[in-house]
């Protein structure tokens, strides 16, 4: 079986289909997360592709295409779909770290983190959507692109146009806001009954 | 006087996120093994993060999503090619006298370049022609060579019609999914076996193998790996396909149902060449 079977002449659309288009739910995924709404998300991941496919000679094989659509979505949304200018980063690090290590440090954490994360919740419905809606939208991307997606720091920030320093900080503050609203959630509903709570 | 513990903090993250040199990982490492209060918020990150990485599955039905950006894209005209990068270089000024017959030699080449293009009829890929056979099938223009549910017959059927191959037809009745039959696809002068499954909504399966390699598919497609088998996810014209290695045959499965349903019949299918041969 010398002669290779695939014959590699597939022309630009047919190659822009096969590596941009299996990202599709990525897309429409950070799409709703960015803008709240279905319709909004529908065309802006649209528009993704439509520019995407029009400077797809600016795309390098080889290197990770989801990071370069979710570059593309993310200009977009910030010129066409952000309803008001981002607010300043408001949150206090020194403030969230005081909360998340009296958390941590809570003579009940054994229990109620066992209670937590052997919960019978799959953590996949709106409660996290929830929780992810209520970090500032710069924290919010950095978890959708690292976390989410898988992006490396790298990817991230050039995706979020800030240094890698940035990003950084923003994913870290992130987790531990997305912990306390997700612990916030679980005591509240209880799923942490189990748990000998003060 | 004892000094109080230094603990780690931006390390946790880097640790989970596995960008810690080794030297630092160890460190990290070892202070864990002995810090209840690094354990503790290690573990409500490490957590935190599992969750999050849960939310990556698609949040709605995006087939009519997918349909309307095929139809758009197709309204566009062809963009060029990835692997031409355009790059901003001080040019030497051409249209000198001496470089007039150069030119002109170019244009002259570029000409029959382009007449050949436009008359030598240009042969599809792989991607295409199994888009475009699961196409031909759905739309009753490519016909089955032999109908049956039986997978053993489906193998017997290729090995003597030109197949012979390890064709592993697979049987997909757990996940509800008949066997309707198959046919031998000859691709570059090379067999391949091609066999359709049914879904309960009638969704139609396409199942390919050839003997070749992955290797040879195009670059920068979405692989993914389970249970140790890399995946390699394409799409065209609107249909996902999924190949994997399986010894010296190469599964593919394609359908355009959505893509991680035909990712996830991919997965639980697959097998290691050692068992599969």
């Amino acid at each position: 079986m010398d002669q290779p079977l695939l014959n590699t002449s597939d022309h630009a659309s047919a190659q822009f289909e096969a590596v941009a288009l299996p990202f599709m739910d990525a897309l429409y995924n950070k799409g709703l997360f960015l803008t709240h709404s279905p319709q909004d998300a529908s065309d802006l991941v649209q528009e993704t592709y439509l520019r995407a496919y029009r400077t797809f000679a600016n795309f390098r094989p080889g290197t990770n295409c989801k990071a370069w659509l979710f570059t593309i979505l993310y200009s977009i949304f910030v010129n066409q779909y952000r309803k008001t200018q981002r607010e300043p980063d408001t949150v206090s690090m020194d403030a969230l770290e005081e909360t998340f290590q009296q958390t941590l440090a809570s003579a009940d954490w054994e229990a109620e983190f066992d209670a937590l994360a052997g919960s019978a919740m799959d953590w996949q419905g709106p409660e996290v959507r929830a929780a992810l809606g209520k970090l500032p939208e710069s924290f919010r991307a950095a978890v959708l692109l690292a976390d989410v997606e898988g992006l490396t720091y790298e990817e991230a920030a050039a995706v979020l146009d800030c240094p890698v320093g940035t990003l950084r900080s923003r994913l870290f503050r992130a987790r531990k806001i997305l912990f306390l609203e997700l612990r916030d959630y679980a005591r509240k509903t209880g799923f942490l009954k189990g748990a000998r709570l003060t | 006087m004892t000094t109080p513990p230094q603990h780690f903090k931006a390390e946790l993250h880097e640790l989970l996120d596995e960008r810690l040199d080794a030297a630092m990982r160890a460190q990290v490492e070892q202070h864990l093994a002995t810090c209840a209060e690094c354990q503790r918020e290690l573990a409500a990150l490490r957590w935190t993060k599992q969750i999050a990485a849960r939310q990556s599955a698609a949040t709605a039905d995006t087939t009519k999503l997918r349909q309307g950006i095929l139809q758009a894209l197709r309204a566009e005209p062809a963009p060029a090619a990835a692997d031409i990068v355009q790059s901003k270089i001080v040019r030497p000024n051409f249209w000198t006298p001496r470089w007039k017959p150069t030119l002109a030699c170019a244009a002259a080449l570029t000409l029959v370049a382009l007449l050949a293009f436009l008359l030598i009829p240009r042969r599809p890929g792989l991607l295409e022609v199994i888009a475009q056979d699961f196409r031909s099938y759905q739309n009753q223009k490519l016909a089955l060579e032999l109908s049956t549910p039986d997978v053993k017959e489906m193998e017997s059927y290729f090995a003597t019609h030109g197949a012979k191959f390890n064709t592993r037809v697979f049987d997909l009745g757990m996940m509800n999914y008949q066997l309707a039959g198959g046919r031998v696809q000859t691709f570059n002068e090379q067999p391949t076996a091609l066999f359709v499954y049914r879904g309960p909504a009638n969704q139609i399966l396409h199942c390919r193998m050839y003997v070749g390699t992955t290797a040879q598919l195009p670059a920068a497609a979405v692989v993914r790996e389970n249970n140790g088998i890399k995946f390699h996810i394409y799409e065209s014209s609107g249909v996902t396909m999924v190949f994997w290695q399986e010894g010296t045959v190469v599964c593919a499965l394609s359908s355009d149902i959505p893509s991680e349903q035909v990712i996830q019949l991919a997965f639980a299918k697959a097998m290691l060449p050692t068992r599969a041969l």
